[in-house]
């Protein structure tokens, strides 16, 4: 899993082979960004499906409720598959404008 | 001041007194003409507006699109209920598509709040906010003020309630922001369920019984009971909602003077309010959808007059 | 901005009587006729050809309609400043009557060709003509000629034709101001 710190978030890339490998490298790491805005860009060569998707459900909950955005990038996916509340995109330039929303969303006070 | 300080109508906070002064005063002229055998002017003739409904209206939608086209505009209609467009990038793709069929204006109903702004911030056009999930719905709070001062005279010093399911609702937040920027006093009646805690750091005083409210009021704005946006049953139940809350003859009857009853519409008859009310000489419930048009081409109007040719 | 006097009180008078019985030469009692006004200006002028009318020639039930044409001027969006509409007044119907157009001053013929656009969302009349009092006469960008004038001036492009009227500047007058 590679970190690359970005102006406004975080982006965290897979690099491992399986869902599996990349989740429990994350599940390490996640206390380490609970301030910051993340983004989560899992690569094509990972297979996964909406359930492994959803196991960041939690997680994804827990950030919203402290005030910071997590947004799941991953170009295989059927938007309509998923919660309306939890945010997963095709793109990474879809994952900024969602971060860009939401930014705007607390800044109206909602 | 003859021109309006912002380039597009995001919502009321972010309006001056003079703004809806002036928006006040064109959408008197526009009352005029469509009252005329010819309900057109031929001001937006070569203007291009785009509808975005990516939540379902059909009132405002009709009003916005009446307006447009008595000034002449032409006018492109695109409905989207699909979730992938409330993604980002993909909404901000459909506007620019849009917008290469050389779009002017985009009157924009979306479910996220902010929507419009961050539409702003993207697109080379106007936008008028016509709903943003529960936050501002700006035109409907103009065409209520507007109603006022026609029934009333002014805005200025008088009392409006208003009751309903206030947590929810982008026109309550709306209409509190310009009635109180016209130096109205505003109180909310509703379930405690159904009231944000935020409200009064807004100056706006609570009351949980209706009759009190009413026996305060110089007019009553009633709010719509919305099942579609509750995720949760806020209340027992209708029924018991109507029982506390609904508003019928007997009650207004029972006042120690007579109010004025508003409602943005659309109208669940025995819920908030009964037919006989909402029928009444009290109700000013049609004068709005009127006024609705008169103001969206007022505001519509005055933001075309910023677009240079 | 040196300001040169064309008509004074007494003339003007003179001109709205000649006026006035011109229009009943045409126009007999006025029953199938109505008197239009352009905002903001020729409202005053329409006032006077009215009072003259009622008062000297005794027509009765005189129908006077007050009309902005800011809506269908072609120059929306085209200024600098933006423009302030007046009201429009017209509460009888148009249809089948004949209209008489009055302004004060007629220059390049815009304000009168937006006017007969706007007449037009009030139905259709038998005949439209124009009342003017003054009328410059070589500065028209359209095909459009008074059927009544005041007085005929040659003004060039830097001259103003103002016209005031007492019951805003305390005398009625027409001058020729250098811009």
């Amino acid at each position: 899993m590679i970190i690359t710190k970005r102006k406004k978030y975080t982006l965290i890339s897979s690099d491992e082979d399986s869902f599996s490998d990349f989740f429990s490298s994350f599940l390490v790491k996640k206390n380490d960004f609970e301030k910051e805005h993340l983004v989560v860009l899992i690569s094509d060569n990972i297979i996964a499906n909406e359930k492994d998707f959803i196991s960041f459900l939690d997680f994804s909950e827990k950030k919203k409720e402290n005030g910071t955005s997590f947004v799941i990038v991953n170009s295989t996916i059927n938007i309509d598959d998923f919660p309306d509340n939890f945010n997963i995109v095709p793109t990474i330039i879809e994952a900024e404008d969602i971060l860009e929303m939401e930014e705007i969303e607390r800044e109206l006070e909602f | 001041m003859d021109q309006l300080s912002v380039e597009h109508l995001l919502g009321i906070k972010y309006l001056k007194p003079n703004d809806i002064d002036l928006i006040f005063k064109t959408a008197d002229h526009f009352k005029e003409v469509i009252n005329r055998p010819i309900k057109k002017v031929p001001s937006l003739r070569d203007i291009t507006i785009a509808n975005l409904f990516f939540e379902n209206s059909t009132r405002t939608k009709l009003s916005f699109e009446l307006a447009e086209k008595r000034l002449s505009a032409d006018v492109i209609n695109f409905s989207a209920s699909q979730s992938s467009v409330k993604k980002g990038e993909t909404l901000i793709d459909t506007v620019n598509n849009i917008l290469s069929m050389k779009v002017d204006i985009i009157v924009m109903r979306h479910a996220n709040v902010g929507a419009g702004v961050f539409l702003s911030k993207h697109v080379n056009a106007k936008i008028i906010n016509a709903g943003d999930g529960t936050h501002e719905h700006p035109t409907q709070a103009l065409l209520d003020s507007y109603s006022i001062r026609e029934k009333l005279g002014s805005v200025k010093g008088k009392k409006i309630v208003i009751v309903g399911d206030i947590l929810h609702s982008r026109v309550a937040l709306s209409n509190i922001f310009s009635l109180q920027m016209q130096g109205a006093e505003v109180k909310v009646c509703g379930p405690t369920t159904l009231i944000p805690k935020y409200i009064t750091s807004l100056g706006v005083t609570v009351e949980t019984n209706l009759k009190k409210a009413l026996n305060w009021c110089d007019v009553a704005n009633v709010l719509r009971v919305q099942h579609e946006r509750m995720d949760i049953n806020y209340f027992p139940s209708t029924r018991e909602y109507s029982q506390l809350f609904g508003i019928n003859k007997e009650i207004l009857e029972s006042l120690n003077k007579k109010i004025v009853i508003m409602h943005p519409g659309p109208i669940n008859r025995g819920v908030e309010i009964t037919s006989d009310v909402a029928d009444s000489n009290q109700s000013i419930i049609l004068h709005q959808v009127e006024n609705g048009v008169a103001v969206r081409m007022a505001v519509i109007y005055l933001l075309a007059e910023q677009i240079k040719r | 901005m040196s300001k040169k006097l064309l008509l004074n009180s007494k003339d003007i008078q003179i001109i709205l009587h000649r006026l006035a019985c011109q229009l009943i030469e045409n126009h007999n009692d006025f029953s199938e006729t109505v008197l239009i006004g352009l905002q903001p200006r020729g409202v005053f002028f329409a006032n006077r050809i009215v009072e003259i009318l009622q008062n000297e020639y005794a027509i009765k039930n005189l129908q006077l309609g007050l009309l902005d044409i800011t809506f269908y001027r072609d120059d929306f969006r085209r200024r600098s400043e933006p423009l302030a509409a007046t009201s429009t007044k017209i509460n009888f119907l148009i249809e089948d009557k004949k209209v008489v157009i009055i302004d004060d001053v007629l220059y390049s013929g815009r304000s009168v060709r937006a006017a007969l656009t706007a007449i037009q969302s009030f139905g259709r009349p038998k005949q439209i003509e124009l009342l003017v009092l003054i009328d410059r006469r070589f500065s028209r960008h359209l095909p459009i000629q008074p059927d009544y004038r005041g007085r005929q001036v040659d003004a060039i492009n830097k001259e103003k034709v103002l016209v005031t009227w007492k019951e805003t500047h305390e005398i009625d007058a027409v001058y020729l101001q250098q811009k």
